[in-house]
């Protein structure tokens, strides 16, 4: 008996680490897509200094969703490749804001990928912007995403895998995701040489912004309310029913053995 | 509600086939998502990660010499680097174990939760050229995964104690989310 308990023990002692990491928001609030299936389009005219025709772009954003978005097994979250689409020409040479002259127009639905050449737009060494557009309330419907296509762009040095990185990256900022404190993550504010996976805050930012609802979840919606702090003491409740239950079977061959 | 009345109904179904032989107590170390998060600059990936968790489970005899496990265990929580996450785990797992007498053998379906929460600071980060102030939620959000588990489970010889190894697998359907949790524990038979 006491040398089961040293065990047992040892093994407590032994497992007791703690880790995990951070995630910020793009906006000031939780803003998400209503759907969490969404399409990347990339705008039908030819780069002006780059060197990626729009198909080309398509691959990229292809690569960019299976290598990092859509493996997320705690989030409901997929990303389609969509098409190229014609859009009005602002968007390839206007400013990336919000609102006023000069900026570019609402994004429909999705995210939209163009080629952009308006200097105010990029600073320094920014490879690109991305502006969800489009949005009501906490709700975003359409996103651009303006790869700098500059005569002195830094993505006309990057390589084929870079390129993948920084266009995953910037769709994390348009499925509303902010950036990291830490180089691990994909959402880290700058590009890194070895970027294979997401990082656990790109993993939690998912999660929390496009939980996965499988089982039950799915059909009560339990997560409906993601700002509501409270929403934890149903699954508190589930987990006491289940001790519960387990008690019962404990009680159920007390009352057996008595009789 | 209706995960409720199903916890319930699977509760109730197993007692009425099953008959009870035991409970016990273990703790353990779960790996969540084992090798698909990037965790340094270098490209490496997540290995085993000794997070510690607690568990209740059940013991009963079953139909076709099998028996019915049904376990419950949580994680405790746990903040993250900069404190602004914080994450826990719960499951819960109904495992048909099958005796080999020196070793049982277990699968089944389970369902895995995962809750994280945030208090809404403020994070001052670089952004291009300059810094920005980025937004944290203030609240949380649950994630909820049906899981298929496949277990080891080996008695340690003269004691009340048993040494389980299983991999609980996250969306085995789907190879792209496809994730496999690895989880160590120490069980305690109570009765």
């Amino acid at each position: 008996m006491e040398k089961a308990m040293k065990i047992f023990l040892t093994f407590i002692l032994m497992t007791i680490t703690f880790s995990a990491q951070a995630f910020t928001l793009i906006g000031s609030d939780i803003a998400t897509y209503k759907d969490p299936n969404i399409k990347v389009y990339v705008g039908s005219q030819q780069c002006t200094n780059l060197a990626d025709s729009p198909e080309e772009l398509l691959d990229l954003v292809s690569e960019a969703n299976e290598r990092f978005w859509n493996g997320i097994a705690t989030s409901e979250l997929v990303l389609e490749v969509g098409s190229t689409k014609s859009v009005d020409a602002s968007f390839y040479t206007d400013q990336i804001c919000n609102t006023g002259a000069g900026c570019v127009p609402e994004v429909d639905s999705g995210i939209l990928i163009v080629c952009n050449t308006n200097g105010s737009t990029f600073g320094g060494n920014v490879l690109a912007v991305t502006l969800p557009n489009n949005v009501s309330g906490n709700t975003i419907h359409g996103s651009v995403i303006a790869l700098n296509d500059t005569a002195s762009s830094p993505l006309l040095n990057d390589s084929r895998d870079e390129k993948i990185s920084v266009i995953a990256h910037e769709i994390g900022h348009a499925i509303g995701l902010g950036h990291s404190n830490f180089k691990d993550s994909l959402m880290y504010y700058a590009n890194i040489d070895n970027r294979e996976a997401l990082g656990q805050d790109d993993w939690d930012g998912a999660t929390f912004l496009y939980p996965k609802e499988q089982g039950a979840m799915a059909v009560c919606g339990t997560i409906e309310d993601i700002s509501n702090p409270q929403n934890g003491s149903k699954l508190w409740f589930s987990m006491a029913l289940m001790l519960l239950i387990l008690a019962g079977f404990h009680l159920t061959r007390r009352f057996k053995s008595l009789n | 509600m209706k995960t409720l009345k199903m916890i319930l109904l699977l509760g109730l179904c197993a007692q009425t086939m099953a008959f009870y032989k035991s409970w016990s107590l273990g703790v353990g170390a779960l790996s969540e998502s084992y090798g698909k998060i990037q965790t340094d600059a270098q490209g490496n990936t997540n290995g085993l990660d000794f997070t510690p968790f607690f568990k209740v489970q059940s013991l009963s005899d079953f139909y076709l010499n099998h028996q019915l496990q049904l376990e419950l265990a949580t994680t405790l929580p746990r903040d993250s680097r900069d404190s602004a996450v914080n994450r826990m785990n719960y499951w819960f797992n109904a495992l048909m174990s099958y005796d080999l007498d020196f070793i049982k053998i277990q699968y089944g379906p389970g369902m895995y939760f995962t809750r994280l929460s945030m208090d809404g600071t403020a994070q001052e980060l670089p952004n291009g050229n300059s810094t920005k102030s980025f937004a944290t939620p203030n609240g949380s959000t649950v994630a909820g995964n049906l899981v298929l588990s496949f277990a080891l489970d080996a008695p340690i010889p003269t004691t009340d104690l048993t040494f389980n190894s299983q991999a609980m697998i996250l969306n085995p359907e789907d190879s792209d989310e496809r994730a496999v949790n690895i989880l160590l524990s120490l069980s305690y038979k109570m009765e």
